[in-house]
């Protein structure tokens, strides 16, 4: 395997200590003005007989939210709800094998554009998605009033 | 001087300086293309997870997990508590960027293509410490009791009550029924407080122990 071969650099201690701590304090940094300036929400108290619109998952659910809304129809035996939540669970399936299934020894992405293109086209279909959980949550909100 | 004697003590009975063992550790060459800024990934998710420790721990001082007192002392730490407002703020931002360096990490990983042979246990634990982080992200995101976290979460249980027998068995066991109830808020605080982030501490242990034994991939 080529890419096995030793590489020297610098030392651990304290080149990239100091890196480390740099990038750190810059995240530190970032929160800590974050925190201040856009503090973190308070709604009022859980009410479970008034429904409020619109309400939105946090947004790394965005996506999943986006997609259940989007994928109506049926297939076969296979109701559409049922389908929602499938076949996101099989792109996730591929995510998780997808050392067992590209065992090429190829590792720079445009060396095997198949895998590269399949995942651009998940990261596409998750902002897609997204964005249409919004529009269409924005949407219903307006008509519901 | 003090520190002096301290690490005398410590020294003498650990031998925590001694040259073979501490060479390695801290005189370890880092490749030069691991000196790319996308290679700080996974350290920034690690360290925004020890900062949702800290905060997290500050909060939990004051956070009581029923129906009745839990938005209360949300309201409390948020209006009362000194600097409590900006606790719970770090909290919350430290875990939407947690959520987000980890998915770069997954990016950069991807792309350069290090998940092959021999990192592919890596990938998976990475990918379980995905779902774990995505979970105690959602489990914590109820706490707070307000009609946001109310209802974002009746929708998003939604999605396991779907799949066929072990969807509505999952919710009955983790979420004690199919409504968001005091029963859910106290099995969502265990997951939040403890499972979740236990989970992540072994997984991490893991995934770090297996970074320092394989050391970083090469260049492409
Ligand atoms: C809590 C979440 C995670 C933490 C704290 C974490 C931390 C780290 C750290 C510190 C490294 C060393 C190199 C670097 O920082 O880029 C690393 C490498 C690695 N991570 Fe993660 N990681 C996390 C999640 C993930 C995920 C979601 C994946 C993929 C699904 C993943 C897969 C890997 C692999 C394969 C390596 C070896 C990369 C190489 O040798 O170039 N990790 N991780």
């Amino acid at each position: 395997m080529k890419e096995e071969k030793r590489v020297t650099g610098e030392p651990f201690f304290p080149h990239q200590v100091l890196r480390e701590a740099f990038a750190g304090t810059l995240l530190v940094a970032s929160i800590v003005l974050l925190a201040s300036f856009l503090p973190a929400p308070l709604l009022g108290k859980a009410d479970p007989f008034i429904t409020p619109s619109p309400i939105f998952p946090e947004w790394y659910f965005m996506a999943m939210f986006g997609f259940l809304k989007f994928w109506v129809w049926d297939i076969g035996p296979l109701s559409g709800k049922i389908l929602g939540v499938l076949l996101p669970g099989i792109a996730i399936g591929f995510l998780f094998l997808l050392p067992f299934l590209d065992r090429s020894p190829e590792r720079h992405p445009l060396r095997r554009p198949l895998v590269t293109a399949f995942i651009l086209l998940l990261v596409f279909l998750a902002v897609y998605f997204a964005y249409f959980a919004i529009k269409i949550t924005l949407e219903h909100a307006k008509v519901g009033g | 001087m003090v520190v002096d004697s301290v690490w005398a003590w410590v020294e003498v009975r650990f031998k925590l300086s001694r040259e073979e063992d501490v060479r390695p550790l801290l005189k370890k060459p880092v490749p030069r293309h691991a000196t790319n800024p996308i290679y700080c990934l996974g350290g920034i998710s690690f360290l925004s997870f020890l900062l949702l420790v800290g905060s997290g721990i500050l909060l939990a001082r004051y956070y009581v997990p029923t129906p009745e007192k839990a938005y209360d002392t949300v309201r409390f730490i948020m209006l009362e508590v000194p600097m409590g407002s900006l606790i719970r703020s770090i909290h919350h931002w430290s875990a939407n960027i947690m959520v987000a360096a980890i998915v770069l990490h997954m990016l950069r990983v991807f792309f350069t293509g290090s998940y092959k042979n021999p990192r592919e246990l890596n990938w998976i634990i990475g990918m379980l410490l995905l779902f774990t982080t995505l979970v105690a992200g959602f489990s914590g995101y109820l706490l707070p009791w307000d009609q946001l976290s109310f209802w974002a979460t009746t929708v998003g249980l939604q999605i396991p009550a779907v799949i066929p027998v072990i969807g509505p068995a999952m919710l009955k066991v983790f979420i004690g029924g199919g409504e968001v109830t005091g029963e859910t808020l106290s099995r969502f605080y265990f997951l939040h407080i403890f499972m979740m982030p236990s989970t992540l501490v072994t997984l991490m242990g893991l995934h770090f122990l297996i970074v320092r034994r394989q050391g970083i991939s090469g260049p492409l």
